[in-house]
């Protein structure tokens, strides 16, 4: 892995300050609701797959543990259930390494795409399980095929700031 | 010459990562699942650090209302003064309904008292709150009140509309509440048949209410009304909760019925709050 340079962590740190405060303010605002969407992406998922993929800040399994119990706190509908989907997520992260050392833009992109999936199906299984409170039309395929879509998205947006870090 | 490697290079993973703790962590958040599920740990953090969360929906509100408002001044002079006038015929219309209110409600007093009901029955005292943003949190919906601890709300409290059994009040903040919708999982009602004769326990079940095991050897048909039957001394006798919408049989000797709920949470911005 290249080495960061100092300016860049520090960048590096600020952003992912900046999009965890983001996350919890648009954690709490329906967003998609005012063109009748009721689909609630998930950017802490979002968040904590490109910090685990990208090393936006340095991780380890009890910072992720931490993090992944103030999410709670703050949007879970039962204690643990985004800490496991996080540990979830980095488990895959390092066991994809031994796989792939070098991985090429595709692979990365696939790797991010297939961790999002796996953190969505598994907070909305927990959520299915203790507090099914959200109303859905549709099946629960069409809506974790629909709020994967969505997270993804989000998570491509968070990607782009992460590569402004490092500058032109 | 054969390379010498330690075992641990050999190992799956050859990061800092260690199997062991990941085992560990993952078994431990899954204690802490189980933990809360049973002992609802996570109302009682939330409550512990609602000076971090209260802000945050404070400033969600802030945001909505900001935006609301920027929008209704927007608005150009015509379609405000079209507005007034409507208003001033709701306004007239209010004030006949509302002569005809006072009458039934002095009647309505005046036959509650003759049957010595009035204190036995009536709520001590109802609270007006009107429903907040956010009404999310993550992917949870929820139902805050802007009324809270310092306005008198207590846990338990129920909630309720025009049209019927909205919920009950989950948990009390200092300035907001957090609603438990009649739909949540969670909720569980005393319910009795509007013809005053058959008692059931009422559940909400996402979608639908349903009473999981009624006796199939009473009838009921579509369309039987529900209302509460204020024997749990939670909620008031006769509030309307739903309406029978299907049912099916269990087994032999019971029926699951599914009621579709007389309103909403969502239905109507305000809302009471009532002390029974």
């Amino acid at each position: 892995m290249l080495k960061k340079s100092h300016d860049v962590k520090v960048k590096q740190q600020k952003l992912f300050i900046g999009l965890f405060l983001f996350s919890i303010f648009f954690s709490f605002i329906d967003l998609l609701s005012f063109i009748n969407i009721n689909f609630y992406p998930e950017y802490f998922i979002a968040l904590m797959v490109l910090t685990i993929t990208s090393n936006l800040i340095s991780i380890s399994i009890m910072k992720v543990f931490l993090l992944g119990v103030i999410v709670d706190i703050l949007i879970g509908s039962i204690l643990g259930q985004y800490t496991i989907a996080f540990l979830l997520l980095y488990g895959l992260q390092v066991f994809s390494q031994k796989y792939f050392l070098m991985p090429s833009k595709a692979q990365t992109i696939l790797l991010a795409f297939l961790s999002i999936s796996l953190g969505i199906i598994t907070v909305t299984i927990i959520s299915q399980n203790f507090n099914p409170v959200f109303y859905t039309n549709g099946s629960l395929l069409n809506y974790l095929i629909i709020e994967t879509a969505i997270t993804f998205f989000i998570f491509m947006i968070f990607q782009i700031f992460y590569e402004r870090t490092y500058g032109a | 010459m054969a390379l010498k490697v330690t075992k641990k290079e050999l190992s799956l993973f050859t990061t800092n990562f260690s199997l062991t703790y990941f085992i560990l962590f993952i078994f431990l958040t899954m204690l802490m699942m189980f933990m809360d599920s049973r002992y609802d740990y996570l109302k009682q953090i939330r409550k512990d650090f609602s000076f971090i969360t209260s802000p945050l929906i404070i400033l969600t509100n802030d945001t909505f209302n900001f935006f609301e408002n920027f929008q209704y001044l927007s608005k150009s002079k015509t379609l405000l003064e079209d507005e007034i006038n409507q208003l001033n015929s709701q306004i007239d219309r209010l004030g006949i309904e509302n002569q005809m209110r006072n009458f039934l409600v002095a009647e309505n007093e005046n036959l509650r008292e003759a049957t010595l009901l009035s204190k036995k029955l009536a709520p001590k005292k109802t609270y007006p709150a009107e429903i907040i943003k956010p009404t999310i949190r993550g992917r949870t919906q929820i139902i805050i009140l802007n009324k809270g601890l310092k306005d008198g709300i207590r846990q338990g409290m129920p909630v309720v509309n025009r049209l019927g059994l909205v919920g009950q009040i989950y948990s009390t903040y200092n300035q907001t509440s957090e609603v438990l919708p009649l739909l949540s999982k969670k909720f569980a009602v005393n319910a009795l048949q509007d013809n005053g004769q058959n008692h059931a326990i009422i559940y909400g079940d996402t979608e639908f209410l349903v009473i999981p095991f009624f006796p199939a050897s009473i009838d009921i048909s579509l369309g039987d009304k529900f209302v509460t039957s204020g024997l749990d001394n939670v909620y008031p006798s006769g509030i309307k909760i739903g309406e029978v919408v299907n049912v099916s049989p269990e087994d032999k000797q019971f029926n699951k019925i599914l009621l579709k709920p007389t309103t909403f949470s969502n239905q109507f911005s305000l809302i009471t709050v009532l002390d029974y």
